[in-house]
């Protein structure tokens, strides 16, 4: 599902936070958004803030909090199931004191049988690498990383198709990580879902997405796909936006007049390095 | 070594299985010692520890002070404890009362609660957060707050459990500096932390994993060993990591911390 931003403005306690924005997320995509201020595009998408402008789903006007009641063709139920939003964690992550009466509640808002419904909720623990044992745990005695974990599958259980995620990396190790990842990769290619990551961590950004929006001072400071942006990175550093590790280990490497690509993987800089100081010692 | 705080023989038990086990750590005083460890590796556990929220009995010291069911209070205001816990949101609606609020418990006269304020924010770089709603700040602001919360009522040693989860990349720079300052100027700080990049300017690291600490020294001997670290599920971070593999190759001939460092060595 595509979604549109046209000429959208939102304020918070009389300061401008949105400036008239025109902004395009495209559909089957993981798009990246880095803004200071996390919730503003989410709450706006989930319709829970009031705005100026308008926002298109495939084209469907949104309404957003108060907003032309009635004009809209997106019902705020019907949206509920369409978009998922994986916040940080705060208190009122989860309602409930126990992972399954977590899972009972996400039950309502999903018509298939009890048994269909037991197996789901397996299934999506087990993507998100937790095993059966957590639906009979308290979830106050799970970890940071297990409540993000079970935060992130109680939201992939409505098969959502926008998926909101802010920090996907927050608290996980590197095994985790590299688990989410796979998730986030799997629902876009083989499911085809429209994926929003935020972040302010320009490493996961680069690592992760397949377009990336910069919100800068409350306007579109870029909005185009990752590689492009950090092929021409001078708007970035004429606003202060720092560089991922790999594409400012390229933009050094320049300045000793070295021509190391922008790669996306360790490994592969090493090999393009390698390459490189071989090269120099041959000359 | 002078022992400034410490941790002697704790030994911690429960529901019939032992966590610590004669565990033990000497700390000295103006240092910054970080304890690195993954997810479950006892992080949290020692951090409830140290902050009196799980009691014991002698088996925490600070100075000349030995924690007891006695001295709770006196212990605890003399340690500032910044956890990662999301259950703890601010208490107060304006950025200002949130900082007052612990001075005021600590029954300051309002000149002194204003001073300590105006001190620290102007250190810290906050002054335009002071007004704003708790609620109105970002997650890095938020993260920043918590640690500066940590440290309002002038501890003598700050507990950091994996506190720099959220800031920026640039704040959470700008943060290890300030603490640098403050521990130059007579601080302790006992970073326990699963972020390699907040332990570059340790004066020592611990390796904690599954409540043991399995290895000590300082980051460079640590990272000697990195097939460990990444056995254990510590994250490299990409500049040490690119220089860990060039030294490999025989590139470089040490480990840097800095991207610039790093590259004006490989191409020089």
């Amino acid at each position: 599902m595509e979604i549109k931003f046209l000429n959208v403005s939102y304020k918070k306690e009389h300061i401008d936070i949105l400036k008239n924005i025109n902004m395009y997320i495209s559909d089957n995509k993981i798009t990246g958004i880095y803004h200071d201020d996390y919730e503003v595009i989410p709450n706006i998408i989930m319709g829970s803030v009031d705005y100026q402008g308008r926002v298109l789903i495939d084209n469907q006007e949104l309404k957003g909090k108060g907003k032309g009641k009635g004009k809209s063709n997106l019902e705020n139920s019907k949206r509920i199931k369409r978009v998922s939003y994986i916040k940080e964690l705060d208190n009122d992550t989860f309602l409930t004191s126990k992972v399954s009466d977590e899972f009972y509640l996400m039950k309502k808002s999903i018509t298939s049988s009890d048994k269909d419904y037991i197996d789901k909720v397996i299934s999506v623990l087990k993507m998100v690498g937790l095993d059966n044992s957590y639906l009979k745990r308290d979830i106050n005695t799970l970890s940071k990383s297990d409540k993000r974990l079970l935060e992130i599958a109680l939201n992939l259980i409505t098969n959502p198709d926008i998926l909101i995620i802010t920090e996907p990396f927050l608290y996980l190790n590197k095994n985790k990580k590299f688990n989410i990842k796979k998730i986030l990769l799997d629902l876009r290619k083989k499911y085809k879902k429209t994926i929003i990551i935020l972040s302010n961590e320009i490493n996961v950004l680069y690592e992760l997405t397949d377009n990336l929006i910069i919100l800068k001072d409350g306007q579109v400071l870029v909005n185009d796909r990752t590689k492009l942006i950090f092929k021409d990175y001078n708007v970035l550093e004429k606003n202060q936006i720092a560089l991922p590790d790999l594409v400012l280990f390229s933009k050094i490497a320049l300045e000793y007049n070295k021509k190391i690509d922008n790669y996306l993987d360790v490994n592969d800089l090493i090999k393009g390095v390698y390459k490189v100081a071989s090269k120099t010692k041959d000359d | 070594m002078s022992s400034f705080f410490s941790i002697k023989n704790l030994t911690y038990e429960k529901d019939n299985k032992t966590y610590f086990k004669d565990f033990n750590l000497h700390i000295e005083k103006s240092k910054f010692v970080s304890i690195l460890g993954t997810n479950k590796s006892g992080k949290s556990l020692l951090t409830n520890i140290i902050s009196a929220i799980i009691p014991t009995n002698d088996v925490c010291s600070l100075n000349d002070l030995s924690l007891n069911s006695k001295n709770v209070l006196e212990y605890l205001s003399k340690i500032g404890v910044v956890t990662n816990n999301f259950n703890q949101d601010f208490l107060c609606k304006k950025v200002k009362d949130e900082l007052s609020y612990p001075l005021e418990n600590l029954g300051l006269p309002e000149h002194k609660i204003n001073k300590r304020i105006t001190e620290v924010c102007k250190f810290f770089e906050i002054e335009d957060l002071l007004n704003k709603n708790t609620s109105d700040l970002t997650l890095s602001e938020k993260k920043k707050l918590l640690i500066i919360m940590g440290l309002i009522h002038n501890p003598d040693i700050l507990i950091l459990d994996d506190a720099f989860y959220g800031l920026t990349k640039d704040a959470e720079e700008f943060m290890l500096l300030k603490l640098q300052e403050l521990v130059n100027g007579g601080l302790t700080v006992l970073n326990i932390t699963s972020k390699l990049d907040t332990t570059y300017k340790s004066s020592k690291v611990y390796v904690l994993n599954n409540f043991k600490i399995k290895k000590e020294g300082s980051l460079l001997d640590i990272l000697n060993n990195d097939t460990f670290l990444r056995k254990i599920g510590i994250e490299i971070p990409i500049v040490v990591d690119i220089s860990i593999k060039l030294k490999f190759y025989g590139l470089i001939s040490k480990i840097y911390f800095d991207i610039n460092e790093l590259e004006g060595a490989l191409w020089k």
